[in-house]
């Protein structure tokens, strides 16, 4: 078929390093959108390269299969800069932390921003130093007790939007890790962004600064205390979206609609107004007097840094011809030290590196306590779901048969085995409907080689349900194929199954469990 | 905030009710697929004068379209499924996943006292707000369950 184009899927953009963050750290949702996001983007793995500097949120590029840097502290935008002039092809992605970017690489994160290289900056704010154990950081509000200020930092703190959008960013962003599909969108807009896209995530460090944005995230709040930004209307907040922002002599206030308030009394939003003072208004809805601001504050154009840097080089090239770096090093002023006696061979030491913390055990459960729904529907091996056995299929099989199949067995997917009974791929009906549905292809003459999902993300049985909610939730995976050890499939996972097993989980007796 | 509860308070109408278009009566059905296909919606809601007159969704395209060129072109009420079951806006979300458990249907759509369509309920759209409950447990979690490190880098 001419547009079975090889496209790239979340797996391809996994890398085999062992994750070594935290379990439960805000960092995973981050790395789990960005799987799933890059791969509708169109770019190739090998034109992204993910760059770092240092800190947990810095380790990020060791963990996505494209080309990374971890660099030094506070310096990954430098070093973005540098890569992008040189090769303005690549996609670079600069990752960096609270710490990272606005203590020790405060002054370069002023001076990308300036400047508009073509380049994306996460911030994962977590308003610490995570990876040094828990002092105060730039983003630490003042009174914040850490090991650094154990009688609370006397420090006013750094509000990250308003320093981007002072550094004349022309892409400003926020988003939190709890908000899994808005964080894909504002990914996706600084990915399309042509200049510094400057993204704040909100992240939680579960280990020593856990619930530092728990007004964004917890259910029942975070309606109230934050407010989504959209391009071009009214700014409405709320459970019941009776709330707005009206500017009074430039002050925000919050107010209730109705009662003579309506929608056009409130401050619209506009991304791409050229004077910042919108969004630097907007930057300073701050909690617990307003509600947050998560979403685009800032989106305009400005010429790219490294387009007009290569521009001029080559106009110079033009106009003087191509230089000679040595005859310009030996220009003037410069000697040769005659050789002297011989010089002290310097000793080299190596120090052996200290070995990381084992991560302490988990506090050990009583293995004779009743486990709870929710202890059930988390942790409970993948084996105590009801699941359908898979009907299984070689890749050679006509798609019309195997249209053929589900029909008269009411299936929505088929698994596709090797010879040896080994997963290989899978089949569904979103196949049919997103590759086939409407064209007009002959289907006894192409097989489903050719449209199924091949290596398809597989649980095993001994695998927790809570990863089948991870895959379900955030990459849309309604069929998930559960296999033993070596491979071969032993049921099928799907979102009917995990509703038929919450239904009967919850019972109508609602004390909290 | 506990799942239980919530479960049990929530209405159908705090769950992302937005997975389907709006397609008319007289469409073809190949516009209805393409309009499907463009939005990334695989339910389709077909309407008559402003009411809910029947469902298209893509199990009945594979079901019902896929090998049969010769309906391409007809209108989409003569294909689609009629007088769709509906669930009623205060239906709580653990009525709703019961009945949708034991029934075929992967797309309900939700319609006020009056009638007036407000959404389809998805099975995607109930996983993604029990998962909202647990960021922490769910969200957090490395791209493979054999992925969690021996030894971490920070703390
Ligand atoms: C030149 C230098 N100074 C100080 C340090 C110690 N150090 C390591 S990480 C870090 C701060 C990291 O904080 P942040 O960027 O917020 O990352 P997080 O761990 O919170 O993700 C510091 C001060 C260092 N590694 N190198
Ligand atoms: S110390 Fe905090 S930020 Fe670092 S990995 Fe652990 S939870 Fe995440
Ligand atoms: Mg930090």
């Amino acid at each position: 078929m001419a547009d079975a184009i090889e496209t790239l899927t979340r797996k391809d953009f996994v890398s085999d390093q062992e994750v070594r963050w935290c379990p439960g750290c805000g960092d995973y949702a981050i790395l789990a959108q960005m799987q799933r996001v890059l791969p509708e983007m169109g770019i190739a793995r090998e034109e992204m390269v993910f760059i770092s500097g240092i800190g947990c949120s810095s380790r990020f590029p060791y963990y996505m299969n494209t080309y990374g840097l971890h660099t030094i502290h506070g310096r990954a935008a430098t070093v973005a800069t540098g890569l992008k002039v040189a090769n303005p092809d690549l996609h670079v992605w600069v990752i960096t932390g609270d710490g990272d970017s606005l203590s020790i690489g405060g002054n370069h994160l002023l001076h990308v921003l300036r400047r508009n290289v073509n380049l994306n900056i996460i911030l994962f704010n977590n308003a610490i130093y995570g990876l040094t154990k828990g002092q105060y950081s730039p983003t630490s509000p003042p009174g914040t007790r850490t090991y650094s200020s154990p009688m609370g930092s006397v420090e006013q703190d750094f509000n990250a939007i308003s320093v981007a959008l002072a550094a004349e960013a022309t892409f400003v962003a926020r988003s939190v890790d709890r908000n899994t599909k808005h964080m894909a969108e504002i990914l996706k807009r600084a990915t399309e962004h042509r200049g510094t896209s400057f993204v704040e995530i909100y992240q939680n460090c579960n280990i020593y600064n856990d619930g530092a944005w728990s007004f964004a995230t917890e259910a029942n709040v975070k309606d109230d205390q934050t407010v989504i930004l959209e391009h071009g209307q009214p700014i409405i907040f709320g459970k019941d979206r009776d709330k707005g922002i009206r500017v009074n002599k430039l002050a925000p206030e919050v107010v209730t609609l109705g009662n003579g308030v309506s929608e056009s009394d409130l401050l619209a939003h506009d991304e791409t107004l050229d004077n910042p003072a919108h969004a630097y208004l907007l930057s300073r809805l701050t909690h617990p007097d307003y509600p947050v601001p998560l979403g685009v504050f800032r989106c305009v154009e400005r010429p790219i840094y490294e387009e007009q840097i290569i521009a001029q080089g080559r106009q110079a090239v033009e106009d003087r011809g191509a230089g000679d770096l040595n005859a310009l090093y030996h220009a003037t002023d410069t000697w040769i030290v005659p050789e002297g006696p011989d010089a002290e061979t310097v000793q080299e030491v190596h120090e052996e590196l200290p070995t990381s913390n084992i991560i302490p055990d988990i506090e050990q459960e009583d293995p004779m306590a009743p486990r709870t729904a929710l202890q059930q529907l988390l942790y409970d091996p993948i084996s105590s779901l009801d699941l359908p056995v898979p009907e299984c299929v070689s890749a050679d099989t006509s798609v019309a048969d195997a249209v053929e199949t589900m029909r008269s067995k009411n299936l929505g997917c088929l698994l596709v085995v090797n010879k040896r009974g080994l997963l290989r791929g899978i089949f569904a009906q979103g196949d049919l409907f997103e590759k086939v549905a409407g064209r007009d292809i002959d289907l006894t003459k192409i097989t489903i080689d050719s449209l199924m999902t091949k290596d398809p993300t597989a649980l095993k049985t001994s695998d927790p349900i809570g990863h089948l909610l991870h895959l379900m939730s955030l990459h849309g995976f309604r069929h998930i194929p559960i296999v033993d050890p070596d491979g071969r499939p032993v049921g099928l996972a799907s979102f009917k199954v995990m509703l038929k097993f919450t239904g009967g989980l919850f019972s109508d007796d609602i004390s909290p469990n | 905030m506990d799942l239980n509860y919530s479960l049990h308070n929530d209405t159908v109408k705090h769950v992302d009710l937005s997975f389907y278009v709006e397609v008319q009566k007289d469409h073809p059905v190949d516009q209805v697929i393409a309009k499907m296909q463009n939005s990334q919606r695989k339910c389709a809601l077909v309407m008559d004068q402003g009411k809910l007159i029947g469902i298209f969704t893509a199990h009945d395209i594979a079901r019902r379209v896929i090998d049969q060129s010769e309906v391409i072109n007809a209108p989409i009420e003569t294909i689609m499924t009629p007088d769709p079951l509906t669930l009623q806006s205060d239906t709580t979300l653990i009525e709703a996943i019961r009945f949708m458990s034991d029934k075929p249907h992967r797309y309900m759509p939700v319609v006020d006292a009056e009638g007036r369509v407000l959404g389809t309920l998805t099975h995607y759209a109930i996983i993604k707000y029990m998962s909202d409950h647990f960021p922490e447990e769910i969200y957090n979690l490395p791209p493979t369950p054999d992925h969690f490190a021996s030894a971490r880098a920070g703390a």
